[in-house]
C-alpha cells in the first residue's frame, strides 16, 4: 500500500542525492582545474572561493540527507518485503536510473565532442574547463547510475514486471536514440554535401582542421548515442515479456518516426519534381536540397522499420491474446496502423485539394494574378509530391484495418483505435469545412456588399471552395463506415481493470490469478474478513476473467474482485449503460 | 549482515567525500592566480580583466586602444556587469601574434547566483585583439564586453 511517509522518505532522499552528486561533481571539476588547467586561468579572484563554498555546503547537507534517509530505507527493505516491492521503492529506483545515466549520457557525448574535436580549430565549444566538468559529471553520475542499477537488479531481475524500470529503460532509449539520429543524419548531410560540392564524399589529402571541427562532432553524437543505444536497447530486447512501457515507448518512436520520414519523402519529391517542371535554384547547387532532406528520409526510415519490426515481435498480455479472433489485427499494432491511415490521408487530401484548386484556377485563369508564367509548378510539384507519399500510406493502412474488419468484424469494428481513427477523420474533416466555409462565405459577402474581387480573391474561393468539397466528401465516407461501426456496440477498450479488495490470507490465490491469467490485479482495499459471496473457486475465477473481454459479451470497462482464501467473486462493470447492438439503428 | 556491510562502506565513502571537499575547499581559496610574463599580450588581457574585476576602470582604460569608445561609453558598458552578484572564471583558450597585431581567446564561465537555490552558470567565449604600440600591448578589440 502506498504510505505517505515512504514516498516523503523517497523523494527526500532523491533530493539529497541529487545535491550531493553535483556538489561531488563541483569539488572534483575544480581540484582538476586547480592542478591540470591551472596555468590557462586568467582570472579567479573570488571566484575559487565561491564555487568551493557552493559546492561544500551543497555536501554538508545533501550527503547526510540522502544517506540518513537512504540507511533507513536499506534497513527496512532487510525486514519487509512490502518495503522493497512498494511503488515508492520501484518509482525511486526507477527515477535514479533514467536521470543519472541521462546525465551521464549528456556527459559522455561533451567529453567525446571535446577529444575530437582537439585537432581542430580553437573557437568551438566545449572548452577544456567544461570537459574537465563533464568528465567529473560522466564518473559520478556513472558511478550513481551503476550502484542503484545493481540495488534494482537485486531486487527484481530484468525479466520481473517492473513498470518504473521500464519507464526508465525507454527514456535512455529515446535520448540515445536521439543522439544516434542527430548524428547520423549530420554524417550523412555532410558527406553528401562534400559530394555535391567536390565529387567526393569525404575530403581526401590532408585534412583541413575545420574537418576535425565537424567531423569531430557528428563522431561524438554517433559513438556517444550507438554505445548507449545500442547497449540499453539489447537489454531491453533481451528482457521479453509483455511490457505496456515498451509498448508505449515504440508507439512514441513510430509516432516521430513516420510523419517525418512521409515529411521528408514528400519534400524531397516536390523538390525533384519542381526542378524537373524548369525551376532553377540559382544561388544554391541543383542538388542542395538532398543535403538537408535524404539525410532524414533515410535515418527516419531506418528508425520506423526497426521499431515496427519490433512492434510486430511484442507478446501479447494474455488477455489480449485470449480475446484475439482470426483475421483481426494483432496487438499492438492497430493504433500505429490507425496513425498510419491519418498522416497518409492527411497529406492525400491536401493533394487532392491543391490539385482541384489548380484545375479550378487554370479554367477561370484566376491563378497566375499573383505570380508569374510558372504560378502552378510549385502547386502542382508539392501536390503530386504529397499525394504519391500520402496514398501508399493511406492506401496501405486502410486496406488493413478494411480486410480485418471483413475478416473479424465484432473484433475490429468494436476496436476503440478504428473508432477513434474514424472519429478523428470525421471531425477534423467537418472543422476544416467549417473553417473554409466561413472563409467561402466571408468572400462571398464582400462581392455581393459591391467590394470587387480581384483574380487573387476569386483564387480563395476556389482554394476554399475545394477545400470544403474533399472535407465533405472525407467525412461522409468515413462518417458511413463510422455509422456501420457503430452498429456493433460499444468500443472494445484495451484491456478491463482489475481491482481487487483482499481478505487475510488471500494473497497465494491473488498470486495464482495474477499468474495464470496475466491480468494487471490492483489492491485497493483489505478486508477484516472473508467476504461472504466469495463462492467461485480459482478455476471459475480464471474463467471469468478471461471472459472478461471476450467479443460479444458485456463490454466491461472495469471489475471489481472481492477475494477470500479459497475462492471469491466478480464484479464487472462499465462506466456506460450497455446498449444492445440491434437497438444501435445499424444501417 | 550484508546490508551492514554496504551501510559501513556508506558511511565510509561519505566521510573521505567530506574531507576531500574541505581539503579542495581549503586548496581552492588559497590558490595563488596565474601570472603571464610581462608584456605579452595574455598578460595584458590578464591584467585588464583583473582591473575591471576590481573596480580599477581608469587603470584599465589605459590599456585600451579602441577609437571612438570614450571614457565614459567604456564605463556604461561595463559597470552593470562587473558590479552584479556574479563570480567568474576567465579562462586562457588560445593567443597568436602576428607581427604587431595579436589575438587572446578566453573562455568566461559566470557562477550568477542570488542564493544557493538560484544558481546558474554559463559560458562566454571572447577574442581579445591587440596592437603593439610604442612597444606596449594595447587592446583594440571587442568594442563590447561581455564580463
Amino acid at each position: 500500500m502506498n504510505d505517505p511517509r515512504r514516498s516523503f522518505r523517497y523523494i527526500l532522499a532523491f533530493a539529497g542525492l541529487l545535491t550531493a552528486l553535483y556538489a561531488v561533481i563541483g569539488l572534483l571539476g575544480l581540484a582538476i582545474s586547480l592542478t591540470a588547467l591551472r596555468d590557462n586561468v586568467l582570472s579567479s579572484t573570488d571566484d575559487n572561493r565561491v564555487r568551493a563554498s557552493l559546492y561544500l555546503a551543497e555536501l554538508i547537507v545533501g550527503l547526510p540527507v540522502w544517506l540518513a534517509l537512504w540507511i533507513a530505507s536499506q534497513r527496512r527493505v532487510e525486514s519487509s518485503d512490502e518495503e522493497r516491492d512498494s511503488a515508492a521503492r520501484r518509482v525511486f529506483l526507477g527515477t535514479t536510473f533514467a536521470f543519472t545515466s541521462v546525465v551521464a549520457l549528456f556527459a559522455l557525448h561533451s567529453v567525446l565532442r571535446y577529444v575530437f574535436t582537439l585537432p581542430g580549430t580553437s573557437d568551438i565549444d566545449p572548452t577544456a574547463q567544461n570537459a574537465v566538468f563533464s568528465v567529473a559529471r560522466l564518473f559520478v553520475f556513472g558511478a550513481a547510475w551503476l550502484y542503484h542499477a545493481r540495488i534494482g537488479w537485486t531486487e527484481r531481475g530484468p525479466q520481473e514486471d517492473d513498470e518504473a524500470h521500464d519507464v526508465a529503460v525507454s527514456v535512455l532509449a529515446g535520448f540515445s536514440l536521439m543522439f544516434l539520429a542527430i548524428g547520423a543524419v549530420q554524417a550523412l548531410g555532410e558527406s553528401l554535401g562534400n559530394l555535391i560540392r567536390s565529387g567526393q564524399p569525404v575530403f581526401s589529402g590532408v585534412l583541413p582542421r575545420s574537418i576535425w571541427d565537424r567531423w569531430g562532432a557528428i563522431a561524438a553524437w554517433i559513438l556517444s548515442g550507438g554505445f548507449v543505444w545500442a547497449a540499453i536497447w539489447q537489454y531491453e530486447l533481451s528482457r521479453g515479456g509483455a511490457r505496456r512501457v515498451r509498448v508505449a515507448y515504440l508507439w512514441i518512436v513510430l509516432l516521430f518516426a513516420a510523419p517525418t520520414a512521409l515529411w521528408s519523402a514528400a519534400t524531397m519529391l516536390y523538390e525533384l519534381l519542381r526542378r524537373g517542371l524548369g525551376y532553377d535554384p540559382r544561388a544554391e547547387s541543383t542538388w542542395q536540397f538532398l543535403v538537408s532532406v535524404l539525410p532524414i528520409l533515410l535515418v527516419s526510415g531506418v528508425v520506423w522499420a526497426h521499431h515496427w519490426a519490433v512492434v510486430r515481435d511484442q507478446p501479447s498480455p494474455r488477455s489480449e491474446g485470449e480475446r484475439h479472433m482470426p483475421g483481426a489485427i494483432l496487438w499492438p499494432r492497430r493504433l500505429p496502423v490507425a496513425v498510419l491511415v491519418a498522416l497518409g490521408l492527411s497529406m492525400v487530401t491536401a493533394a487532392i485539394v491543391a490539385v482541384l484548386w489548380l484545375s479550378l484556377d487554370f479554367v477561370l485563369n484566376s491563378g497566375n494574378s499573383l505570380s508569374g508564367g510558372a504560378w502552378w509548378r510549385d502547386r502542382l510539384s508539392g501536390s503530386i509530391g504529397a499525394g504519391l507519399v500520402g496514398l501508399p500510406a493511406w492506401l496501405g493502412g486502410w486496406n488493413l484495418l478494411q480486410r480485418a474488419a471483413a475478416s473479424a468484424p465484432q473484433r475490429e469494428r468494436g476496436a476503440s483505435e478504428r473508432r477513434r481513427l474514424l472519429g478523428f477523420i470525421v471531425l477534423s474533416g467537418l472543422l476544416a469545412a467549417i473553417g473554409f466555409g466561413i472563409s467561402l462565405l466571408w468572400l462571398v459577402l464582400q462581392a455581393l456588399l459591391g467590394a470587387g474581387l480581384d483574380g487573387g480573391e476569386v483564387s480563395r474561393m476556389l482554394k476554399s471552395l475545394s477545400a470544403i468539397l474533399v472535407a465533405l466528401s472525407m467525412v461522409a465516407y468515413h462518417g458511413q463506415t463510422l455509422r456501420r461501426d457503430l452498429a456493433f456496440g460499444p468500443a472494445l477498450g484495451t484491456s478491463v481493470r482489475i481491482s481487487a479488495f483482499v481478505a487475510p490470507g488471500s494473497e497465494v490465490l491473488l498470486a495464482q490469478l495474477r499468474e495464470s491469467t496475466g491480468h494487471r490485479i490492483k489492491v485497493v482495499g483489505f478486508l477484516s474478513d472473508v467476504p461472504g459471496d466469495a463462492r467461485h473457486d480459482r478455476t471459475e475465477l480464471e474463467k471469468q476473467l478471461a471472459s472478461l473481454s471476450a467479443p460479444g459479451s458485456f463490454r466491461a470497462e472495469r471489475a471489481l474482485i472481492l477475494l477470500g482464501p479459497n475462492g471469491g467473486s466478480i464484479h464487472a462493470y462499465s462506466h456506460q449503460r450497455q446498449v444492445q447492438a440491434t437497438d444501435m439503428g445499424a444501417d | 549482515m550484508h546490508i551492514q556491510r554496504s551501510v559501513l562502506g556508506l558511511l565510509g565513502v561519505s566521510i573521505v567525500l567530506l574531507l576531500a571537499g574541505v581539503v579542495v575547499a581549503i586548496a581552492a581559496s588559497r590558490q595563488p592566480e596565474k601570472t603571464y610574463p610581462p608584456g605579452t599580450p595574455e598578460a595584458v588581457v590578464a591584467d585588464f580583466i583583473r582591473l575591471v574585476e576590481a573596480g580599477k576602470l581608469d587603470e584599465a582604460y589605459e590599456l585600451m586602444a579602441i577609437p571612438g569608445l570614450s571614457r565614459e561609453r567604456f564605463d556604461e558598458q561595463v559597470d552593470p556587469a562587473y558590479r552584479n552578484e556574479s563570480s567568474r572564471r576567465v579562462t586562457l583558450i588560445g593567443s597568436d601574434v602576428n607581427g604587431g597585431n595579436a589575438t587572446v581567446d578566453v573562455a568566461i564561465s559566470t557562477l550568477s547566483y542570488t542564493d544557493a537555490l538560484d544558481v546558474s552558470e554559463y559560458t562566454n567565449r571572447q577574442t581579445y585583439h591587440l596592437r603593439r604600440e610604442n612597444g606596449r600591448w594595447l587592446i583594440t578589440g571587442p568594442r563590447y564586453f561581455g564580463l
